[in-house]
């Protein structure tokens, strides 16, 4: 899809669809609304839907980073502890390495 | 002249499971996804049994003796677990004993009293008495013989007692003199001494040397089982050694027939110090007295054991699955390999080809020929007591046998409790790993120098083209003409 070809109205459409997406447990939504408007929302000269554009970009790079910080801490704490809690680790893993405790 | 190394190896045994058994066991048996991984199978096999006279209600307690043996050993090499003293001395004593208990049946059945004589051949006792316990789990359960097969099923106040035999062989001979063998008794009580008092007034004959073992308790011998789960078991383990193992090589590679000093006999008799003859003269004591056990009076045939057929049981187990003995008990659908077998137990879903040939060779010696074809040589809805196998026989003909010996499950009863704890260490817990394939690749490995100049050419040849296209780029139009679309060709 090339930005380039759509009218402005059209465009705001678009970001606020990924926008409220995201909220389905879609975080990569979030962090392609912000790339990909990025460009519109702060680098072109002003035009009127350009100011919603930013709120959802900005709102969308904050879902980023706070699902970023727990996806990490999560990964983190399992990784190092799935040897240690036995039985429970292996309820909760979908697959279980092999070779290793 | 360079000292760097010129090859390189790597090796592959990748082992699939980790920590320990209750974890790979709990592991293979999770449905976590779609794809189900086993990580490690439980060890076991089958344990073989027999009885003299077929087993039926009319059955008392305090009525069988069991004669029992180990069928397996271990050792830390692949595919070489040879257990000579370990195992085969005294499996091979146990089979004979048995076989010649057989031969006096026409004069014990009058005179038995309900007495009956049971073989049993446990497997998987190097792996802390996965068959042994199994039994005993299962007699209590009332699961052994199964209920299908109609034979009442025993428990273990029915066993009057158990003669195990186990390491047997004369390591520990001083020169001139005949290699001790110890009696090892759980509990006194008036059977056992008789028992005893009954092998040893057949030393002078016979050429044997019987002493009470000195020890405190019974060496770990199957019948740790069964006083683990009575301790008034009576039984008795024959043995040669007294306080600890004689066997230097116990659980051993190197546990073989130099060990035991076993030399096959071809076309000759043994000589009288081999230790065919030796254990050829201790199954006849053990016959004998086991037949005055049931018989209340001594035996007075003179029918024994020949150290020749001893060679033979021995030659079979020690230096080729390819013998008369296995040849007469198979028949065409086996083929024999010219290579000893190895006793390791393996895991139970993979059964022993010496568990099935011992069971065959049970039912040669003392089974019942009969007149059945090929055709009908199967199990019999109206005789579920026996088996009938079809084999080649003491003439080579072919005939079907009708014989008591069947098989039961040696496999740990830890994988079939629901709710086994793990940390009891009530019943063995051994399982081995799912491996994958062993790979083994060799290397020529280069210097240093030719590493170190393999890299560098290769990092400056990649600058020096990066620079290359990065000059024909600047002057494209130079190198290629302008693109002129007129419509042509």
């Amino acid at each position: 899809m090339d930005l380039g070809k759509l009218k402005d109205d059209q465009k705001l459409d678009l970001c606020r669809w990924y926008f409220r997406g995201g909220f389905a447990f879609l975080p990569f939504l979030w962090a392609i609304n912000a790339v990909w408007f990025f460009w519109e929302a702060f680098r072109r000269n002003p035009f009127e839907e350009q100011k919603l554009i930013r709120r959802y970009v900005i709102l969308s790079a904050i879902g980023v980073a706070i699902w970023a910080a727990g996806l990490t801490t999560w990964i983190i704490i399992f990784q190092t502890n799935r040897a240690e809690w036995g039985e429970f680790a292996d309820k909760i893993s979908f697959t279980i390495p092999q070779g290793i405790p | 002249m360079t000292t760097r190394s010129l090859c390189a190896m790597e090796m592959q045994a990748f082992m699939i499971a980790a920590k320990d058994s209750e974890t790979c066991f709990r592991r293979s048996n999770m449905i976590n996804n779609l794809n189900p991984m086993r990580f490690c199978d439980p060890m076991g096999d089958r344990n073989v049994w027999a009885t003299l006279f077929a087993r039926d209600a009319s059955e008392q307690e305090k009525s069988v003796i069991v004669l029992a043996a180990r069928l397996d050993t271990t050792s830390m090499f692949e595919g070489e677990a040879p257990g000579a003293v370990s195992t085969v001395a005294g499996l091979v004593t146990a089979l004979a004993t048995y076989s010649l208990l057989s031969e006096m049946k026409t004069e014990l059945s009058p005179a038995r009293s309900g007495g009956n004589v049971m073989l049993m051949l446990f497997n998987g006792e190097a792996y802390d008495y996965i068959g042994s316990s199994r039994l005993v789990y299962d007699m209590s359960n009332g699961m052994f013989p199964p209920k299908w097969s109609n034979v009442p099923s025993l428990n273990i106040s029915k066993i009057r007692m158990m003669i195990e035999l186990n390491q047997l062989s004369q390591i520990n001979q001083s020169t001139g003199a005949v290699a001790p063998m110890y009696l090892h008794k759980t509990l006194d009580n008036p059977d056992i001494a008789k028992f005893i008092q009954s092998m040893k007034s057949q030393q002078a004959d016979l050429n044997l040397n019987l002493l009470d073992s000195t020890a405190t308790s019974i060496p770990p011998v199957s019948l740790q089982s069964f006083v683990k789960a009575d301790a008034n078991f009576p039984g008795v383990a024959i043995t040669d050694y007294d306080q600890s193992f004689t066997n230097k090589f116990y659980h051993s590679v190197l546990d073989d027939v130099k060990l035991l000093k076993f030399k096959y006999s071809n076309g000759t008799a043994p000589p009288s110090d081999s230790i065919q003859a030796y254990l050829a003269n201790l199954s006849t004591a053990l016959g004998r007295s086991i037949y005055e056990l049931i018989a209340q009076k001594p035996y007075t045939g003179t029918t024994k054991v020949e150290p020749t057929q001893m060679n033979e049981l021995l030659h079979c187990y020690l230096n080729s699955l390819n013998c008369s003995l296995f040849h007469s008990a198979t028949n065409d659908d086996f083929t024999l390999p010219e290579y000893p077998p190895p006793l390791y137990v393996g895991v139970s879903n993979s059964l022993n080809a010496v568990t099935g040939l011992s069971g065959r060779l049970i039912a040669l010696l003392t089974g019942a020929e009969t007149n059945s074809s090929k055709e009908e040589c199967k199990l019999n809805e109206s005789d579920v007591t026996h088996q009938y196998l079809w084999m080649r026989g003491k003439m080579g003909a072919g005939v079907c046998v009708q014989t008591t010996m069947n098989y039961s499950t040696a496999s740990s009863p830890a994988f079939d409790i629901e709710g086994y704890n793990w940390k009891s260490g009530q019943y063995s817990t051994w399982t081995e790993s799912v491996w994958k394939g062993f790979e083994v690749r060799i290397f020529l490995k280069p210097s240093y120098g030719h590493e170190a100049f393999v890299i560098s050419f290769g990092s400056v040849f990649l600058v020096f083209s990066f620079i290359v296209v990065f000059f024909i780029y600047k002057q494209s139009d130079i190198f290629f003409e302008p693109n002129i679309s007129n419509g042509g060709c």
